[in-house]
């Protein structure tokens, strides 16, 4: 038996353009960074809480065997200047999104905080460490690189430079005495020093620095540069795809009303002057009606589909639903072909959802008719409403000619037929699961399908209980 | 048998109904716009209306001439079946019975294209007298 899972994927509108700061870069793509960069913080905090209760907890002599000196209180200090301002930027973070919408200004604002005081924070640190002893004057690089990701080539070179300046500042400052020597090893505590070494070492640190900046500035902006094209792209394809969704619609709706005509002319053939038609000609009028059916179904289901998807994915018409009551609605609606078909169709279940009647109704009315068509004479489809912790299942089964398992994964596809579905019922339009998909999207649904062929197909509707549709349009709308 | 209107601008259906109905013994009249209609309604006093939604000029024209049918005096009882050609295109359910009745004062829905015999079941219905 083969199954398949229908998730409520994105539609392709989400990618549509967005509001972004003059780098191309998102709001939301800044704010993701914006907490980033607090999470990374927590870990710096981490580790200069241990160095610092460490200092504290062990022996002075202990950390001289490993050539340390004891550090003191300011790895403490600093971890507590970190916390600070950690949870200032979270606060600050965590207010941005209840403003009208994302400001890019104003996350761009946070991370330049973020980036600004890191800077400080980190120059004290370098100099508390040793910067021409130890290699700690590289942790410089990584403000700079994620700079060179988060902002353009303009913002990316002014942290580099400030980057150079604080380092620069600290490491002259130090070598001719104005700052008294620090770092964590012994050698340290010895006198100011030497300035050549100082500058042979500052001036080829820094400009390492610089040509990073350059490197992965000019990486990042071409690799922006490439998204903003795709995205261009992709809103265009998008565009067209609406526009020839929009065509189709137009051609369609103009085929209806000349065939709503000939549909009128044979219904008024069949019961007012059928008594007066030979035999021989009856039969012809018989298949000219069977074919304006298939017509009908497929200019109706073209007509569902396009209607459905310039929806938008939360409708207007979200309400409580009474989903047994809508079955058996559906099941009015059907009962004829049914009927025809000799099919039997059992309902069972309640419950209630809230979610889009109409949309809802054209999901299942296509479905339980699949089951129907689908159907071996005399068979039964089954219709069960289940209520779950937080969403309700409705099992839509039948027991007939099934799916094969290389074409499960397509039968959602517009205008697609397996063979045998072809061969069982000429007449389908390949677009009822097309529109099931689709509103599945809509209403953000997933729909799972489990088919053995020969034994029948099983559908799964799974629609959320509560409000998530109603909080999925609060969202899109902010 | 009764007096019907039906109010409609597809031509070719409208007559096509006319003549069925008429074959089943009702006298019909035809309006193929909804301009004038409700003083045509009013001196025609037919006794059942059938009426189409969309028309050219205004795509919610039919819902708009049963509301003024309701509100104009010696026609306001008249029973009206609307014709809905629109469920395709249009985000709205006819089906269901939970149609409000004040904001669309109609007898009956029926999807088009109508089916005749499905007709003339709703339309013997509506004119069976209470």
């Amino acid at each position: 038996m083969g199954s398949f899972r229908l998730d409520p994927a994105s539609r392709p509108q989400d990618a549509a353009p967005r509001p972004a700061g003059a780098d191309g870069l998102t709001s939301a793509v800044l704010l993701h960074n914006a907490r980033w960069f607090t999470r990374i913080r927590w870990s710096v905090v981490a580790v200069l809480t241990g160095f610092g209760a460490a200092g504290i907890l062990f022996d002075p002599d202990l950390l001289m065997r490993f050539g340390l000196l004891p550090p003191g209180l300011w790895p403490l200090t600093m971890a507590i200047i970190l916390t600070l301002l950690n949870v200032w930027s979270i606060r600050w973070i965590r207010h941005l999104p209840s403003r009208t919408s994302y400001p890019w200004r104003g996350v761009a604002a946070n991370i330049w905080f973020q980036i600004v005081s890191d800077l400080l924070v980190l120059t004290v640190l370098v100099y508390r460490i040793g910067p021409t002893e130890t290699v700690i004057a590289f942790a410089y690089l990584f403000h700079i690189t994620l700079a060179c990701i988060f902002f353009g080539r303009r913002d990316s070179l002014a942290v580099t430079t400030m980057s150079a300046a604080l380092f620069l500042a600290t490491v002259f400052l130090e070598a001719m005495a104005v700052l008294p020597r620090a770092g964590i090893f012994p050698h340290a505590s010895l006198g100011s020093p030497d300035l050549l070494r100082t500058v042979t070492f500052a001036v080829p640190t820094v400009f390492v620095w610089f040509v990073v900046w350059y490197l992965v500035s000019t990486l990042s902006d071409s690799v922006r540069r490439r998204d903003r094209e795709l995205d261009a792209a992709n809103t265009r394809i998008v565009r067209a795809d609406e526009e020839m969704n929009l065509q189709m619609l137009r051609v369609t709706h103009d085929l209806k009303a000349p065939f709503s005509g000939i549909e009128s002319n044979i219904q008024i053939l069949k019961h007012s002057y059928w008594e007066q038609i030979p035999e021989s000609v009856r039969e012809i009028i018989g298949k000219i009606d069977a074919r304006s059916m298939t017509l009908r179904a497929r200019i109706g289901d073209i007509l569902t589909l396009g209607s459905l998807r310039s929806a938008p994915s939360a409708q207007q018409g979200v309400g409580p639903v009474n989903l047994r009551a809508l079955l058996d609605a559906v099941f009015r609606d059907l009962l004829g072909l049914a009927q025809e078909r000799k099919v039997a169709i059992e309902i069972t279940g309640e419950a209630s959802v809230v979610s889009d009647t109409r949309q809802l109704k054209i999901l299942f009315s296509n479905l339980i008719s699949n089951a129907i068509v689908y159907s071996l004479e005399g068979g039964t489809v089954e219709v069960g409403i289940e209520e779950e912790a937080n969403r309700v299942s409705v099992r839509v089964a039948d027991h007939g000619i099934g799916i094969s398992d290389k074409a499960l994964p397509q039968v959602f596809e517009d205008f697609y037929r397996t063979q045998e579905a072809a061969s069982f019922n000429p007449n389908s339009t390949g677009l009822g699961l097309a529109i099931v998909r689709q509103v599945a999207r809509n209403l953000r649904l997933t729909i799972e399908v489990e088919s053995e062929q020969g034994k029948g197909t099983t559908f799964h509707v799974l629609i959320p209980k509560n409000d998530e549709l109603k909080e999925e349009r609060t969202w899109r709308e902010s | 048998m009764a007096r019907i209107m039906i109010i409609d601008d597809d031509i070719e259906m409208t007559d096509n109904t006319a003549a069925f109905l008429r074959k089943q013994g009702h006298e019909v009249s035809v309006l193929y716009t909804t301009e004038g209609a409700v003083r045509h309604v009013s001196e025609g006093k037919p006794e059942l209306v059938i009426l189409d939604v969309m028309f050219p000029d205004n795509p919610a024209a039919g819902f708009d001439l049963a509301r003024n049918i309701r509100r104009t005096k010696g026609i306001n009882e008249t029973p009206i079946i609307l014709l809905t050609g629109i469920n395709q295109e249009f985000p709205m359910d006819f089906s269901g019975k939970d149609i409000d009745p004040d904001w669309m004062p109609v007898q009956d829905f029926m999807e088009k294209p109508v089916q005749l015999p499905a007709l003339l079941e709703q339309v013997n219905r509506l004119l069976k007298k209470p």
